[in-house]
């Protein structure tokens, strides 16, 4: 190769090479900074949410857990199914009733089916049904609940 | 030292005025066409005439920027394009007057290594001032380069286009202007 045409495509490599090596060096500075201040803001965020599990069957044999599901603190298991699922319609009766979900991500109650929330005892009791609206249970640090579409009649099995 | 024609006189005047009025034209930053012209005074008028044209350039530009006061970092942007300058003077003796379409090329490199040079330089100048705030010298380098990258890269990458596109037009341009580079060194200068 021709010297002067050499020294021009050392140039040209030494430009590239000092411009990627600190672009590189930008970069990891950025992602520093980023995971520094993700860390920061995960640990305050910490300290105002909880993380429950949450199980999701839609009576068709689908079904999914979300674990470790971060809600707010103080949220109730009515929240905690919008932070689960896309599409959530409900009702809200007042009173003793309060709020029913009425569907799940489409799919809706009727006459025979509908949405049945659970939660787990930790203790020996396992699989225990809402004695309340859903709206009304507050949730703790790694509650575990479950919405199960289901058959009212009979009355439905605990969920598996 | 070389003595001056009122030809070359204007021609220097108009070119120090294009400098002046481009850098103080709101723009986006760094997309400049100084260093080019400071290149390509020091091409066809020497390393004196070319690093005055870019020192009195950056100390316009250093005060009247609609980015604000260089202050600390004026010295350093004056040191940089005092370099575009000497490195036209020096491109300029190796080339003795023949441009072709390779010189694009051979320009757009330049340009950009220039580029980052300068670059370099008044980084150093940012780095001087934040060991001044109390930060030690290598951080203090490495930071005001980190931070920099972006304005560097759009620096560089204009540059290189700048000078690739804009170089070769204008040397010939100027060649037609004073009757061929060679004419012109030898008879309307002496060196």
């Amino acid at each position: 190769m021709e010297k002067g045409l050499l020294i021009y495509v050392i140039l040209g490599v030494l430009v590239w090479a000092i411009l990627g090596t600190v672009v590189a060096a930008y970069y990891f500075h950025q992602y520093d900074t980023y995971q520094r201040e993700y860390s920061n803001l995960a640990d305050q965020f910490a300290s105002i949410s909880i993380k429950v599990n949450i199980f999701l069957s839609y009576g068709n044999g689908t079904k999914v857990w979300h674990n470790n599901t971060v809600i707010p603190l103080g949220a109730t298991a009515f929240n905690a199914t919008y932070s689960v699922a896309e599409d959530v319609k409900h009702t809200d009766y007042g009173g003793e009733l309060g709020i029913i979900v009425t569907s799940i991500n489409g799919l809706a109650n009727n006459s025979t089916h509908g949405w049945l929330y659970w939660y787990y005892d930790s203790g020996n009791l396992g699989w225990m049904g809402l004695q309340q609206s859903c709206a009304k249970h507050i949730l703790h640090e790694g509650d575990i609940i479950a919405l199960t579409y289901e058959s009212y009649i009979p009355w439905p099995e605990k969920p598996t | 030292m070389q003595s001056l024609t009122t030809r070359h006189l204007a021609l220097l005047t108009i070119l120090s005025t294009l400098c002046i009025a481009i850098q103080l034209t709101p723009r986006p930053p760094n997309v400049e066409f100084t260093s080019l012209l400071v290149f390509l005074v020091g091409v066809f008028f020497g390393v004196f005439i070319g690093s005055a044209i870019g020192a009195t350039v950056m100390i316009i530009n250093g005060f009247l920027s609609s980015w604000g006061f260089a202050g600390l970092n004026l010295p350093f942007q004056i040191t940089g394009m005092v370099i575009v300058g000497v490195v036209g003077e020096l491109y300029g003796r190796t080339k003795k007057g023949e441009y072709t379409l390779s010189s694009c090329i051979e320009a757009a490199v330049l340009g950009a290594f220039l580029t980052l040079v300068y670059d370099v330089v008044t980084n150093i100048g940012v780095a001087v001032s934040y060991m001044l705030l109390g930060m030690p010298a290598l951080p203090a380098f490495i930071s005001a380069i980190v931070f920099g990258v972006p304005f560097s890269l759009i620096h560089v990458v204009s540059n290189f286009f700048v000078f690739s596109l804009a170089f070769f037009p204008l040397t010939k341009a100027l060649q037609e202007f004073f009757g061929g580079e060679k004419v012109w060194r030898k008879d309307s200068l002496s060196m």
